[in-house]
């Protein structure tokens, strides 16, 4: 069906409606199917906000040593597989704390995206869509930034954590624009610019501002539009964002805490995830690496899983304990996974083919073992998925229509690829 | 008065052009900027704006025509200037400032790359720079190379020529992939995005056909990228073979060999080439190929030579959303029969009239800044500006309604001829592709027969070079025998003699034997020869009537295509027509509804003072009921609610009108400045391009002096030239924060997005604090030295935003001044950020 073009673009609508501040006049709503629309661009209005915090195990963390043990087999390596707080599910000894909190997790055991470069392979699973130099999509950080953000929020809705963070932005937004790129923190630096210039004081940096307020009252008795209302709200946000400076100071939460989560970088970097995200930012990622394991698979293993374990697992019992499981969705993924053959130099090499992902909280079913691999984890065996039916999974998880559609300069874009659908058993 | 006639005018012109006058009848002697007016004001019923004022014009077009605003004392000098042709003086002085050529390579560099990422390879010398290929740009525009010719060299570049080796960046950093050529050719130089049709016809678009998409692919799939490693440079090098074929995922149906052909366009015409003629220089390990036939060179050549409308509309399109901030179809590269231009016939006049004038920037841009769309007021327009007899107005909508009416019986027709066309143009195609498969088959059984021919040849040859061997050796040997034969006749008890002789009669019988096997053999190839060289004079007479069908074929699909062309362009433009009447009627409707609106809030006024009135007499009397007196209450109450919500509908209406109004060019937009401009703009508000030019200036002059035989103007000129191109080397650097804060993502169109991270970068960011701090005679410092508060407000607003201000501006300045007391370098300071900062400034108005 063709619906005129001016008011094809859902987005266009959107942006009008919240310009006129009302929801009547959508002339075009009902082919549009506007309840849908407004449940999954206004998530908000549903309930609380929705997060996402994704674990990006950089260079491709092994499922072997991971959630998908194999001990005893061919491939299995010299690790044993450990009984975990669900029943029957089974993961790597090197995930002890971990595995006491298995009853709110979930793993997805079959996952196939047939793609073992590193580049292409997280490009795969953070868009959801195949590298094509046709067209570009945006992050998974980005559309929950742009979906889940209240209009008003003055934080940045996408944050990565990296070691080395600068506070500068990433280029990961496509045609959602700079607005919803990463801002990468990690070295203990809030974002860039967010304290005055050497020589303004408070005071007269209210002055300023509200100077700039007059000059603009004056001009927007002129002409308003929604372009002028979006600039000069920018600034009131900056401002606010200005006095929020401490929310990227893990430095500030309480000393237990600290110590709690223990003194390594990756232990801080979850510490400050919680913080973030209890601040209302919608989107964050924590970088963990390097698990890129050609050489010495196993000693790698027992060294970076070991950094991992305790902190990951204290942040996911805090989550649930602050009661912010239910709207936050976690995902533990990687670029891929890792062969099952144990090459010559006891090192394990990239493999799309069949690993896994661990995720829960919003919207997922907990306790699930989605799919499975065959006995020496060389082929997927059962309910094969691949990054576009995680990706459908994710944003169902936390209420965004996968079928909705961006408007990209014009174009109508799908949030997730069509052509792949979400792993509804999975799902809560 | 102005806007009465100006009105009245606009009616009339709607009037005759609709009513009477075929459209467009008259205007062709009249410049563009009038036609341009005529036919944007006679498609609108309202409301439209005054000019704009002078400053605001002025700001406007230096940012459009320059990238940049001008000093405080160019402003004062164009303000204060009463002569009636300055704003065109001003246009031609733009159009002939250096910084013009700078800033337009600017435009077509994002236009045309996007903001990719430049190609990463092992040195700087194989791949072109952005500062190349800029540097390409503003030399082909400093020296009014018309646009198609730059399109051509673009799209013809294959890094050859060195003199235009920068045009084969846009080939380059898209790693010369067809598909995203395809789509990238489709929509920069046809405005047709036409990726949704790479796997079946366009969804949502009746004209992106997937045949489009892949007769533009077919234009790019033979590039390849060439690595020539001795060079050590990058060549965009084409083959001589390889068809793109294509399958609806729809309907499965598809086509294994597409003709290349341009959007909107009858396929190009090609020579049927046997292989082995194909190419100048066959491609080989580390050898550039070059084809005989390049459908590239095609492409540049057919796209650009002025005959193929999508091109010479898109690129009007384009030229014309530069300085109105939008297409008269937009998106730009979404251009289509359901979402044609607001007003087409505008679109045509200025693609003609951009052919007309052999394709020349100047004249086009000059001639939209001339007109009044150009220079109308961005400010909403008031209420009483639209002078509309409503009457006039419905009569109007009556008349584009008949038309559409019209229209709609038309399109009936139209659709049935463009499906016979369609028809045939598959029958055709199966018999392209039938010749095609024959001629496969033809040339394969000749280059079979050729073989099998040379091979039976060469063994001919041989056996007979070797039989001519043989023969001379018997007849050394026989030679040797007769005589040793001869000689043991003379010695007959000569042992060792007589076996000698013996050993010759061997040989010689020996080798008589293998002659005679070789002349059989000999005698046997012969006619198998014969035999094979008749098949092979067979396969060639079979290849050639295969060769002639297909070319005949390929003419007949060529001429079935083109009749098909030609019904869908005629559909095309019937339904681009009815799309543009029905947003026309929609507008028209609005403006109707609105005066109703109008109008019943007006009576909605009245009752409710009657009502007032009403209530007020009866409070009068003595003898009023309490319950009268509150009846009249409740009346007036009622008549008071229903005056508001209808004073609301009106107060919403007119809104709407003026969103349209902005779609409809009859109200200047606001548009965001491009990075760049905002670089730029501050820059020169700040004072660090003046500063940077005094600095420079000395060095320059030396420098233009040194050169030999130039005339003072020439002299001048150069010093002009240079000196802006060593300001722009200084301080083009510090365009890039602003490039990668405020620009798009790479690849994608430029959207405005207000972030938070801007806002933080202009307000705490080193760069911007640092230009504020007084020193080098920069603009805070020179406003600290001013002693009156009248002076400082004055050179402060028009070294910012490039007007006077008003007195309640130069209140608040005297105020802010005041509050500061001692430090009045910082309040300078902070009121010039406030400045920078502002709505007014972000914005081209």
């Amino acid at each position: 069906m063709k619906c005129h073009y001016a008011c094809q673009s859902e987005e266009h609508l959107l942006a009008r409606r919240s310009f006129l501040g009302t929801l009547a006049g959508a002339a075009c709503g009902a082919s549009l199917g506007l309840p849908r629309l407004v449940q999954a661009a206004m998530p908000e209005l549903a309930g609380k906000q929705k997060h996402i915090l994704v674990f990006f195990l950089a260079g491709g963390v092994s499922q072997l040593e991971s959630w998908d043990p194999k001990p005893g087999t061919d491939t299995g390596g010299p690790f044993r597989a450990i009984p975990t707080s669900v029943p029957g599910t089974h993961i790597s000894e090197l995930l002890p704390h971990t595995a006491k909190q298995m009853h709110h997790l979930s793993i997805v055991r079959s996952i196939n995206t047939k793609e073992n470069d590193h580049g292409k392979g997280r490009y795969c699973m953070t868009t959801g869509r195949r590298q094509d130099p046709v067209a570009d999509y945006p992050h998974l950080g980005a559309v929950g930034a742009k979906m889940l953000s209240p209009e008003a929020l003055p934080l940045p809705g996408h944050i990565h954590i990296s070691p080395g963070g600068s506070g500068g932005s990433g280029s990961d937004a496509s045609f959602l624009g700079p607005r919803y790129a990463s801002i990468s923190l990690g070295n203990g630096k809030p974002p860039q610019n967010t304290e005055l210039p050497e020589g303004m004081s408070e005071v007269a940096d209210r002055k300023r501002n509200a100077f700039r307020s007059i000059v603009n009252g004056h001009f927007a008795r002129r002409r308003r539009t929604a372009d002028t209302d979006a600039f000069t709200s920018s600034f009131e946000q900056a401002q606010q964002l200005m006095t929020q400076r401490d929310v990227f100071d893990v430095a500030k939460e309480p000393q237990a805490d600290l110590d709690r989560y223990g003194d390594s970088e990756f232990g801080r970097h979850c510490l400050l995830a919680r913080r973030l995200l209890e601040h209302g930012v919608s989107c964050v990622q924590v970088n963990h690496s390097n698990y890129d394991t050609h050489y010495e698979n196993f000693d790698f293993h027992i060294e970076q899983l070991g950094e991992f374990d305790r902190p990951f697992a204290t942040l996911v019992a805090d989550l649930v304990d602050r009661g912010m499981w239910n709207d936050t969705l976690l995902v533990v993924m990687a670029e891929f996974g890792r062969t099952p053959k144990i090459n010559k130099r006891f090192g394990r090499d990239h493999w799309g083919k069949a690993w896994s992902v661990a995720l829960g909280g919003c919207g997922i079913q907990p306790s699930a073992v989605i799919g499975k691999t065959n006995a020496n984890g060389t082929e997927v065996a059962d309910r094969e998925v691949d990054h576009g039916h995680l990706f459908h999974t994710y944003l169902r998880a936390v209420g965004v229509d996968p079928a909705h559609k961006f408007d990209a300069g014009g174009r109508p874009i799908p949030v997730a690829d069509p052509a792949a659908a979400a792993i509804e058993e999975l799902l809560a | 008065m102005r806007r009465v006639w100006f009105r009245k005018r606009a009616l009339v012109v709607l009037l005759v052009l609709f009513a009477v006058a075929p459209p467009m009848a008259q205007g062709d002697e009249e410049p563009l900027h009038a036609r341009i007016d005529a036919l944007l004001e006679r498609a609108s019923l309202g409301p439209h704006t005054e000019l704009s004022s002078d400053s605001a014009f002025l700001r406007r077009a230096y940012l459009d025509l320059i990238g940049t605003i001008p000093d405080a004392a160019t402003a004062r000098a164009f303000l204060d200037d009463t002569s009636p042709d300055k704003r065109q003086a001003l246009v031609d002085r733009l159009l002939a400032h250096p910084r013009f050529a700078r800033h337009m390579a600017n435009t077509f560099d994002v236009m045309l790359m996007e903001r990719r990422r430049q190609r990463r390879l092992p040195g700087p010398e194989w791949t072109i720079s952005d500062q190349d290929w800029r540097e390409y740009l503003r030399k082909s525009i400093a020296e009014e190379k018309p646009l198609n010719q730059l399109a051509r060299e673009i799209l013809g570049a294959d890094g050859v020529d060195p003199a235009l080796r920068p045009a084969v960046k846009f080939y380059f950093d898209r790693d010369a992939d067809p598909d995203l050529l395809a789509r990238d050719i489709g929509r920069l130089f046809f405005g047709r995005d036409l990726q949704c049709a790479q796997c079946h016809d366009h969804p949502l678009v009746d004209d992106y056909l997937q045949s489009e998409y892949y007769g533009v692919k077919a234009f790019v799939n033979r590039g390849v990228l060439f690595d020539d490693k001795k060079e050590k440079k990058l060549y965009y090098a084409e083959n001589a073979e390889g068809e793109v074929t294509y399958t609806s995922v729809f309907t499965g149906e598809g086509r294994q060999r597409v003709l290349p052909r341009l959007p909107q366009s009858p396929p190009m015409s090609e020579p049927v080439l046997a292989k082995e003629e194909a190419y100048v220089v066959a491609p080989a390990k580390d050898v550039r190929p070059i084809p005989k036939f390049s459908r590239r060179a095609q492409l540049a050549a057919l796209a650009t030579d002025g005959s193929n409308d999508a091109f010479n509309r898109n690129l009007a399109n384009r030229l014309w959303s530069m300085m109105m901030g939008r297409g008269l179809a937009h998106p730009l590269d979404m251009v289509h029969s359901g979402n044609p231009a607001i007003e087409s016939e505008l679109l045509t006049v200025l693609a003609d009239d951009l052919v007309k004038n052999d394709f020349r920037l100047k004249h086009f841009l000059r001639e939209v800044a001339l007109s009044r769309a150009y220079q109308r007021e961005s400010a909403a327009p008031a209420r009483a500006s639209l002078a509309l007899d409503p009457s006039t107005g419905q009569s109007t909508v009556e008349s584009w309604k008949a038309e559409a009416e019209k229209l709609a019986a038309e399109l009936t027709t139209l659709e049935e001829a463009a499906q016979a066309a369609s028809t045939t143009v598959d029958a055709s195609y199966e018999k392209f592709s039938a010749a095609a498969t024959k001629r496969d088959a033809a040339e394969k059984a000749r280059a079979e027969a050729k073989k099998a021919s040379d091979e039976l040849a060469a063994a001919l040859s041989a056996a007979v070079t070797e039989s001519k061997t043989k023969e001379d050796i018997l007849k050394a040997l026989v030679e040797a025998r007769v005589k040793a034969d001869a000689a043991v006749a003379k010695l007959p008890d000569d042992k060792p003699l007589a076996e000698a002789a013996a050993q010759f009669k061997t040989r010689a019988n020996e080798v008589d034997t293998q002659l005679a096997a070789l002349r059989k053999t000999v005698k046997e190839k012969t006619p198998q020869v014969q035999a094979a060289s008749l098949k092979l004079a067979e396969a060639d007479k079979q290849l050639e009537p295969a060769v002639a069908e297909l070319t005949l074929a390929r003419g007949a699909l060529e001429s079935a295509e083109t009749t098909l062309r030609d019904a869908q362009e005629k559909l095309r433009v019937a339904t681009a027509r009815q799309s543009e009447l029905a947003t026309r009627m929609v507008d028209g409707q609005a403006v109707l509804d609105y005066l109703a609106l109008e109008s019943a809030a007006n009576a909605a006024q009245t009752a409710s003072q009657s009502a007032n009135e009403q209530y007020a007499a009866i409070k009068a009397q003595t003898d009023a009921t309490q319950q009268q007196i509150l009846e009249a209450e409740e009346a007036g109450l009622a008549a008071a609610e229903k005056l508001a919500d209808a004073r609301k509908a009106a107060d919403d209406a007119w809104k709407t009108l003026a969103e349209k109004a902005t779609l409809r060019f009859t109200l200047a937009p606001l548009r965001p400045l491009s990075p760049e401009q905002l670089a730029w703009a501050t820059m020169q508000a700040v004072g660090l391009v003046d500063q940077q030019s005094t600095a420079l200036a000395e060095q320059v002059k030396k420098d233009v002096e040194a050169k030999k035989d130039l005339s003072p103007e020439q002299r001048t000129g150069e010093e002009t030239q240079l000196l802006e191109a060593r300001v722009d080397e200084k301080l083009r650097g510090k365009v890039g924060p602003f490039v990668s804060l405020f620009g798009q993502e790479p690849g994608q169109s430029p959207t405005f997005q207000a972030t938070v991270h801007q806002a933080l970068f202009l307000s705490n960011g080193g760069t911007l604090a640092g230009w504020l701090k007084p020193g080098g005679n920069n603009l805070t410092e020179r406003l600290s030295k001013l002693e009156d508060p009248a002076a400082v407000a004055e050179e402060l607003y028009l070294s910012v935003l490039t007007r006077r201000p008003n007195d309640e501006e130069h209140q608040s300045v005297a105020e802010y001044l005041d509050a500061a007391q001692d430090a009045r370098a910082e309040a300078v300071r902070d009121m010039v950020w406030a400045l920078l900062t502002s709505t007014e400034f972000r914005f081209n108005h």
